[in-house]
């Protein structure tokens, strides 16, 4: 009776021992860190970022001769497609030289044509980066 | 007494006739006996310091999965989804030179909990020379120049 006892509590130790280490081994692994948007800016429309403020920096990165193209991406890094639109809301049309890729009109009785943020985009990177742009960006075209 | 002196060990007459009588004949082999001891203890403990090395090298280099987030949307690819695209990765950073192109064509679109699918699909993945590395290792050690690391974060904002 003493020897059988003590058998069920060494079994029944082991099972519960066994069981809390198959429970922790097994369990799903959960996280709720971080900040309330997913990072990646794909999840959900999460705003991140303040349309007018990456309209002026790619503005001031692109309205020289020469384009900063890391520029252009760290001011485009937490926009996200949805994101994208307002921010060419907000840049509007600005006066371009298409052929210098700068503001400056050597025609003075010609203003120079106002055009939206694609068109500068598309003007000012080579057709590789504006490809990258098009993979986050599908309505860039 | 200075006969005693100059030979010693076996060649010493005394220590010979010591260890030839019985009594002798015990001590010897009671030394032997320890000397076994003191091996199998040895070996013994060497058994168990290499295996518990080798045990505590697969411990500390096993592959930790990342969690979804539950804060964030469910991931936005399939699990079969996310095993092609870690395949892909791979492919594309195997071996000499990385093709950063078709890093971000695979990256572009995930979100959060989408990555950590591709992180756990990817587990830890040999290189050519060196030890395994997960996802984050391979992308970290493969694109280490400063544009080459703004375009990941500009595709993929969060995950380097």
């Amino acid at each position: 009776m003493e020897a059988n006892t003590k058998k069920i509590i060494l079994i029944t130790t082991g099972v519960i021992a066994a069981g809390t280490v198959l429970y922790f081994v097994l369990r799903k692994k959960t996280d709720s860190s971080g900040g309330e948007c997913d990072p990646t800016g794909n999840g959900g429309n999460c705003i991140q970022v303040d349309p007018a403020t990456v309209a002026n920096s790619l503005y001031d990165a692109m309205k020289k001769s020469g384009t900063d193209e890391e520029a252009i991406l760290l001011a485009l890094k937490n926009v996200n497609a949805s994101m994208l639109n307002r921010v060419i809301q907000k840049f509007g049309k600005q006066s371009y030289n298409k052929f210098l890729g700068n503001q400056i009109n050597l025609t003075p009785w010609d203003p120079l044509p106002l055009e939206p943020l694609q068109v500068w985009l598309k003007n000012e990177l080579t057709t590789n980066e504006y490809n990258k742009l098009k993979l986050k960006y599908p309505q860039l075209t | 007494m200075s006969v005693t002196n100059k030979n010693k060990g076996l060649s010493n007459p005394a220590v010979l006739a010591l260890a030839s009588s019985p009594a002798g004949q015990k001590a010897v082999s009671g030394a032997i006996d320890t000397t076994l001891k003191v091996a199998k203890i040895t070996a013994i403990v060497a058994v168990v310091g290499i295996g518990g090395y080798i045990a505590y090298r697969l411990y500390k280099n096993r592959f930790v999965s990342m969690a979804t987030n539950s804060k964030y949307e469910k991931a936005n690819i399939t699990k079969d989804q996310a095993k092609a695209k870690a395949e892909a990765l791979y492919q594309a950073m195997y071996g000499a030179g990385a093709d950063l192109d078709i890093v971000l064509q695979t990256l572009a679109g995930l979100n959060y909990n989408g990555f950590v699918e591709v992180f756990n699909a990817f587990g830890k993945r040999s290189p050519l020379f060196g030890s395994d590395m997960t996802l984050t290792q391979w992308l970290n050690d493969q694109f280490t120049s400063a544009y080459d690391r703004t375009q990941i974060e500009f595709i993929l904002p969060g995950i380097l």
